[in-house]
């Protein structure tokens, strides 16, 4: 369980609070909330890559700020918005970067990591990217190569900054019912800031909402046949008055 | 299987290695003209000869080995000793250190730690900068920056110097293999294995900055300290080696990147030992058409080097361009 209390996030000045929040596994969350309204920030607030600027954050009962980087590095992994590939190294090399944090003083995988490696491989069902150079993928299937990198690591929390960003409808359906059967099928905590509402909403029922008016993240449950108008309303008020009454024009686009 | 793979090119790039080797302590001459019944030959080859070989394969290694650090460091295949002004660090210090004032080769140790500083320094500048530049060519322009900023410091201690001194430091300058002692050669083979030691203690973190420093800390890397490690030795491998052989441009830019294109991996082990090895080659191949043509024309060290290598980066880039695989 991930528990944030009274949580103030930002660089210098707080861009963003809460006050309770608790994640547990075997769930799905994803976080919703205006570009620039610090969904970044708050995911590496989580990754402990930035301190919070005030409060406190646990992390399955621990302190995050007291936690070694190699033992962080087997409790949360981390899928970026975008890996662009690395020129030379193959899909099964970048996966088996995932098992880093277990591997001896010279980096060598054993047996178990190898074991842990394919069982990734076989959920994401990459086998067919294995030994193609990172370089030549799509973005679609650099994404997924992620998530199974993140899933060799086995880790209970992964952590996912705008996955859907670079991908088409196909993918983006994809991706999300990959991350709702990992987190139902492993039991693990997936977080994921995205703008792609409408794809969520068929997976995911715990929406973290930031709110334009307080800046505060809130945890709110929409149902999967609630519309995206009521997510709107929480998070992207402008655009709800916008489509609620077009009458007018609150959104001051000149 | 892929590592067997891997065990063959090393082998022929020692293979490789060991046939230059033998060529070049025999004066690039296919005659072969080892005697050591006379006292006059067995002292040419003691004092001439496998000084010059021993030297090349140190220098070699070195410098490829440096360009290899950077451009996995800075995640970027156009980066090297050289173009990021790491050398000049070296040379405006070996410069400080042979014109204002005390005599080049005086001590040892002087003109070691004279070239190893300013690598470092200018090492530490870089590393400052690539936290600020978003672009990785930037960076590169930064590093040519910093190398005529120094040049044209250089050129005003030049103008203060007398004739004598200007000259020492003029044929550093041009690079060479031929002024390294036999006594000094175990003082470089000792900072080379100091710094390579380093960097093989620290092969996991290498290996894992490949993907970037944030994925390397999310994989639990001690990150500043592994940025802290691949410096120092980069100074060491460089610095030692400017301040013996001169600034010798291209090998640590060109070796690395040859390599990669040969042995299509990112294992930083590998690619260390085929660097080493195709460094030695390299520069090697390098003295040995000095040492042919030494009877025509005097070229120097650096020009054949940059002769070589400024085509090899110009076709590397219409490569990367062309297949954006690099």
């Amino acid at each position: 369980m991930i528990t944030c209390n009274s949580l103030k996030v930002g660089y210098i000045d707080p861009i963003l609070q809460c006050e309770q929040i608790s994640f547990t596994t075997g769930e799905l969350y994803c976080l919703i909330g205006k570009n620039g309204a610090g969904k970044s920030t708050f995911l590496k607030t989580l990754m402990g890559d930035i301190a919070p600027l005030s409060g406190k954050i646990t992390i399955a009962n621990r302190p995050l700020s007291l936690i070694e980087p190699n033992e962080k590095a087997k409790l949360i992994a981390f899928v970026p918005s975008k890996f662009d590939g690395i020129p030379f190294l193959t899909s099964y090399e970048f996966i088996a970067k995932g098992r880093i944090p277990y591997t001896n003083f010279f980096g060598n995988l054993s047996l178990k990591d190898k074991e842990i490696i394919n069982e990734a491989v076989e959920f994401t069902k990459v086998g067919y990217l294995l030994d193609k150079e990172t370089t030549l993928l799509s973005d679609g299937e650099r994404q997924l190569i992620s998530i199974t990198r993140a899933l060799a690591q086995d880790t209970p929390y992964i952590l996912l900054d705008e996955p859907t960003s670079f991908l088409d409808p196909e993918n983006k359906l994809k991706l999300f019912s990959l991350l709702s059967k990992i987190s139902k099928s492993k039991n693990k905590l997936c977080l994921i800031s995205t703008h792609d509402i409408e794809f969520s909403k068929l997976f995911c029922t715990n929406y973290l909402v930031i709110s334009q008016k307080t800046k505060t993240i809130t945890l709110e449950k929409f149902s999967n046949n609630s519309s995206n108008l009521d997510i709107y309303k929480k998070g992207f008020e402008e655009a709800y008055l916008f489509l609620t009454q077009r009458t007018d024009n609150p959104l001051d686009f000149g | 299987m892929t590592m067997q793979k891997y065990k063959l090119k090393i082998m022929i790039a020692f293979a490789l290695l060991l046939s230059l080797i033998f060529f070049h302590l025999n004066g690039a001459e296919f005659n072969w003209n080892f005697n050591f019944e006379t006292t006059d030959s067995s002292i040419l080859f003691k004092e001439i000869r496998l000084p010059r070989t021993l030297t090349a394969i140190l220098a070699g290694s070195s410098i490829s080995i440096a360009g290899l650090l950077m451009q996995t460091l800075f995640k970027n295949p156009l980066a090297g000793p050289s173009i990021l002004g790491i050398t000049s660090g070296s040379s405006l210090f070996v410069a400080f250190y042979t014109m204002a004032g005390i005599q080049l080769f005086s001590s040892n140790w002087d003109i070691i730690s004279a070239g190893i500083l300013g690598a470092l320094l200018f090492s530490i500048f870089i590393l400052f900068f690539s936290k600020y530049v978003r672009q990785q060519t930037t960076l590169l322009i930064i590093g040519m920056m910093l190398g005529s900023f120094t040049n044209s410091i250089i050129q005003v201690i030049e103008n203060q110097t007398v004739a004598e001194k200007l000259q020492t430091y003029n044929f550093w300058g041009f690079g060479s293999l031929q002024h390294v002692y036999i006594e000094q050669i175990p003082l470089i083979l000792l900072t080379f294995t100091l710094a390579f030691l380093m960097i093989i203690s620290h092969i996991k973190p290498l290996n894992t900055i490949v993907l970037g420093e944030t994925s390397a800390q999310h994989l639990g890397i001690q990150v500043n300290k592994t940025r802290f490690v691949i410096i120092i030795s980069t100074a060491i491998f460089t610095g030692v080696t400017t301040a013996f052989c001169g600034p010798i441009s291209f090998v640590g830019l060109a070796v690395p990147n040859l390599v990669k294109i040969w042995f299509r991996t990112t294992n930083q082990t590998i690619l260390l030992i085929a660097s080493a090895f195709i460094g030695s080659v390299f520069l090697l191949f390098c003295d040995c058409i000095i040492l042919c043509l030494e009877d025509i024309v005097q070229i120097p060290l650096n020009s054949i080097t940059s002769l070589i290598g400024a085509p090899f980066v110009v076709w590397l880039l219409l490569k990367k361009r062309i297949h954006d695989n690099l």
